[in-house]
């Protein structure tokens, strides 16, 4: 492969100019000066660009490409495509990207307008043995309204067989303007907006810092999770992937963990009033959030039928489509509507609000504080769990699990606290319980819904037997799993309650001295 | 990756010509296309204005450990490369025969490029020959252009005989079409209009003779590079490649 190489020039520099300056190697004019627009696009949370990936659509005539970070295209389609999910793209494209896409769709990401001319260098035969391309270049990200001049650029483009020239065109324009620069053209367009070109993650990464007090790094971490929420929103209420309700989501309820675990660092009258804020808007969100997983989880139940029973699953999509449509029309109006705008000025302006609000251990060091929220909150967890029997009630491990739940996520805020290594051991350790306690719930809850699907499909005259038949191999099929996973808690339980996790528990949140 | 090779035991019939100009309309479709100058004159090298040369000459191209990627140029054009003639290529009988099988070094070639290319024409020398059993062998379809006169249809008749002969999988598909047609040649007019080949699948459109076709020699550069668009031998181009192409996406060898 080929790959090109790339100069970003001082402000005045032309076609022309380049000519005339570089003396030691005789450029021609290749082509006539041509407009090229160029979209990238990626996922919300930069997906490709993070998998070593570009993605554009250039023209005209418009072609797709995909490239490495560098440009140096590794398939290219002019076909009609209009990027989205995985099967909007051709195969050569998507046999690539399917395990990085996976359900999220591609947006576009940013907007290079250019203007492009080439120049060649001629051997004695006039046959071009190599060419360079100058490059006028304005950018910005998607949904802005005004481009950003960007450093022209030029690029080296060898032509194959011919890299003795190339080496000598490269030597001269190194001469004059130094080596390649190390950042892409698409690197430099990134910069200039205010989109990153790693998208916009929703990963939780804690930055409270152990001079903090107990009220200042609750609110910090409530700040991060409030930006999750008000970055998804928008992709949320324009329904363009099922990510974004997810992401959206799992910010509400790390929200309403904290506010149930972090309770003693906030005052007490705000705490009631906006922990009954953000359980109603956890609500609001459930059942759209099921009928995606419903959704997503689709060929997965088609493939665990016979070919035979599969073909009458359809009316089951059909029916699910048709939830999904209405649950997020009802979900977008309670979205748009005053409590929750209410809601998130007034969270907005108490996490802004520098000032201490009393509280009953607000003003305690973060750290102390911390430790003793987590050793209380494992010995909550070894106690419950090791009172499960094997005939305890499912409601009881769906109890533990949420509790299990909350401390994970009370244990991710308070990381930066503790030595990294040793947190990571720990979380690692509460992955494989909380996966298993997790499916547990998860096929439970699918029993239920099916069979509340199954009625409900009914009630809205669904006249074929052989779906509710099919859907009731899934139901059983279902069942079997809840009990095989129901058999494996014990063993992992007893893995997590191994002396070696305790005392690294131990270990790590032994009483600290106040600082 | 598809491979057709431009063929007629007769010379003078517009073989490089049609070569070069349908890998340049493949090109411009976005097909990553190589055209492979098998003949020793190296015209479709001088048209691409690539040097008629190979590094180590027919010997290291065929040989053992015989590699084509690194002879390979890229033309004026995007997409489109040349693997150059070579003055050698007259003694590739020579070495063909010393071979196991003939088509096996060509084969071996061919198979290294599979992942590079789409498309891969093969300009052929007028000759029945080792070399052109190789490439009967090597290619899905042989692109016959066809003069429109008595002798050069017993030459096709004589070409698609010999083809009978061969094993049925070693057998290219055979598209003949009309080439250097002058309208204004009674014979060429009867002929065209009375052609009845019912075995060979012959091509709709055929290539007028045309100067600016000639012009290919001064320009050095494929038709579609340098000729008005309303030109009849570039038009005749386009809709014999659309002919080629539909061909090849329905397999209809």
């Amino acid at each position: 492969m080929i790959v090109p190489q790339e100069w970003f020039l001082a402000a005045g520099i032309t076609p022309d100019t380049l000519m005339e300056q570089l003396t030691n190697v005789h450029l021609t004019p290749d082509s006539l000066r041509t407009p090229r627009n160029l979209t990238y696009y990626d996922s919300f949370d930069g997906r490709l660009f993070r998998a070593g990936y570009l993605l554009f659509q250039e023209g005209p005539p418009v072609r797709t490409v995909l490239s490495d970070l560098h440009g140096a295209p590794l398939a290219e389609s002019s076909q009609e495509i209009h990027p989205g999910f995985l099967d909007s793209l051709p195969e050569e494209f998507s046999f690539r990207l399917a395990g990085i896409l996976q359900m999220r769709t591609l947006l576009p990401a940013y907007h290079l307008t250019a203007h492009r001319q080439k120049l060649a260098l001629l051997n004695n035969d006039d046959k071009t043995v190599c060419r360079v391309v100058f490059q006028v270049n304005k950018g910005r990200s998607d949904g802005s309204t005004a481009d950003t001049e960007l450093p022209s650029s030029l690029t080296l483009h060898p032509v194959r067989g011919y890299e003795k020239q190339a080496a000598r065109l490269r030597k001269a324009l190194v001469q004059f303007f130094g080596e390649p620069n190390a950042l892409t053209l698409f690197e430099m367009l990134a910069d200039a907006t205010d989109r990153p070109a790693g998208g916009r993650s929703s990963y939780f990464k804690s930055d409270i810092s152990e001079e903090m007090n107990a009220q200042e790094a609750s609110k910090r971490l409530f700040g991060q999770m409030l930006q999750v929420i008000i970055q998804n929103e928008e992709g949320l209420l324009r329904n363009l992937d099922s990510e974004f309700l997810h992401d959206f989501r799992v910010a509400v309820r790390r929200t309403r963990a904290g506010l149930g675990k972090l309770r003693s660092a906030l005052p007490q009258a705000l705490w009631a009033h906006f922990r009954t804020e953000f359980s109603w808007l956890g609500g609001q969100t459930s059942l759209l959030r099921d009928l995606d997983v419903y959704l997503l989880h689709y060929p997965v139940y088609r493939s665990r039928l016979s070919e035979e029973t599969r073909t009458h699953l359809a009316p089951f999509h059909d029916y699910l489509q048709r939830a999904h449509i209405k649950e997020h029309r009802r979900l977008k109006r309670q979205l748009k509507g005053a409590r929750f705008r209410r809601l998130k000025q007034q969270w907005q302006e108490f996490l802004n609000d520098p000032g201490y609000l009393e509280a009953p251990e607000g003003q305690e060091p973060v750290v102390p504080w911390s430790c003793r929220l987590l050793r209380n909150g494992f010995q909550k967890i070894y106690k419950s769990g090791s009172r499960i029997e094997e005939t305890s009630p499912p409601e009881a491990l769906h109890e533990l699990r949420i509790n299990f739940k909350k401390l994970r996520y009370l244990v991710e805020f308070f990381s930066p606290l503790f030595p990294p290594k040793q947190m990571k051991k720990l979380i690692q350790a509460m992955k494989q319980l909380q996966d298993t306690l997790g499916s547990y719930q998860d096929y439970c809850v699918q029993v239920d819904s099916l069979t509340e699907f199954g009625h409900q499909m009914v009630q809205e005259g669904m006249k074929t037997p052989e779906t509710l038949m099919a859907m009731g191999v899934l139901v059983e099929d279902l069942k079997q799993r809840q009990v095989e996973t129901r058999r494996e808690f014990q063993a992992r339980f007893d893995q997590f309650s191994a002396r070696e996790t305790k005392d690294l528990i131990a270990d790590l949140f032994s009483v600290k001295d106040s600082h | 990756m598809n491979v057709l090779g431009v063929y007629n035991i007769k010379g003078g019939v517009g073989k490089t010509a049609s070569a070069v100009n349908l890998a340049y309309l493949a090109s411009l479709e976005g097909l990553r296309t190589l055209v492979w100058d098998l003949d020793a004159q190296g015209a479709s090298s001088y048209y691409f204005r690539i040097k008629a040369k190979v590094k180590g000459g027919e010997q290291q191209l065929i040989g053992k450990k015989g590699d084509a990627a690194p002879h390979i140029k890229g033309t004026d054009y995007e997409g489109l490369d040349l693997l150059p003639a070579d003055f050698s290529y007259r003694h590739l009988d020579l070495h063909l025969s010393e071979a196991s099988r003939p088509a096996k070094p060509l084969k071996k070639l061919l198979n290294g490029l599979e992942d590079e290319y789409d498309l891969v024409i093969l300009d052929c020398p007028p000759s029945l020959s080792l070399l052109s059993e190789a490439v009967f062998e090597c290619v899905d379809a042989l692109l016959i252009p066809t003069i429109p006169t008595t002798l050069s249809l017993r030459t096709l008749a004589q070409l698609v005989s010999f083809t009978r002969e061969l094993p049925r999988k070693n057998r290219p598909g055979l598209w003949p079409f009309f080439s250097m047609v002058d309208v204004r040649k009674s014979l060429h007019r009867k002929v065209i209009a009375s052609h009845k080949q019912k075995k060979t699948r012959l091509l709709g459109p055929y290539i007028p003779y045309a100067s600016d076709v000639e012009q290919m020699g001064i320009q050095r550069a494929p038709l579609g590079a340098y000729a008005h668009k309303r030109s009849r031998a570039g038009q005749a181009y386009r809709e014999l490649w659309q002919e080629v192409q539909a061909r090849l996406r329905e397999g209809n060898i």
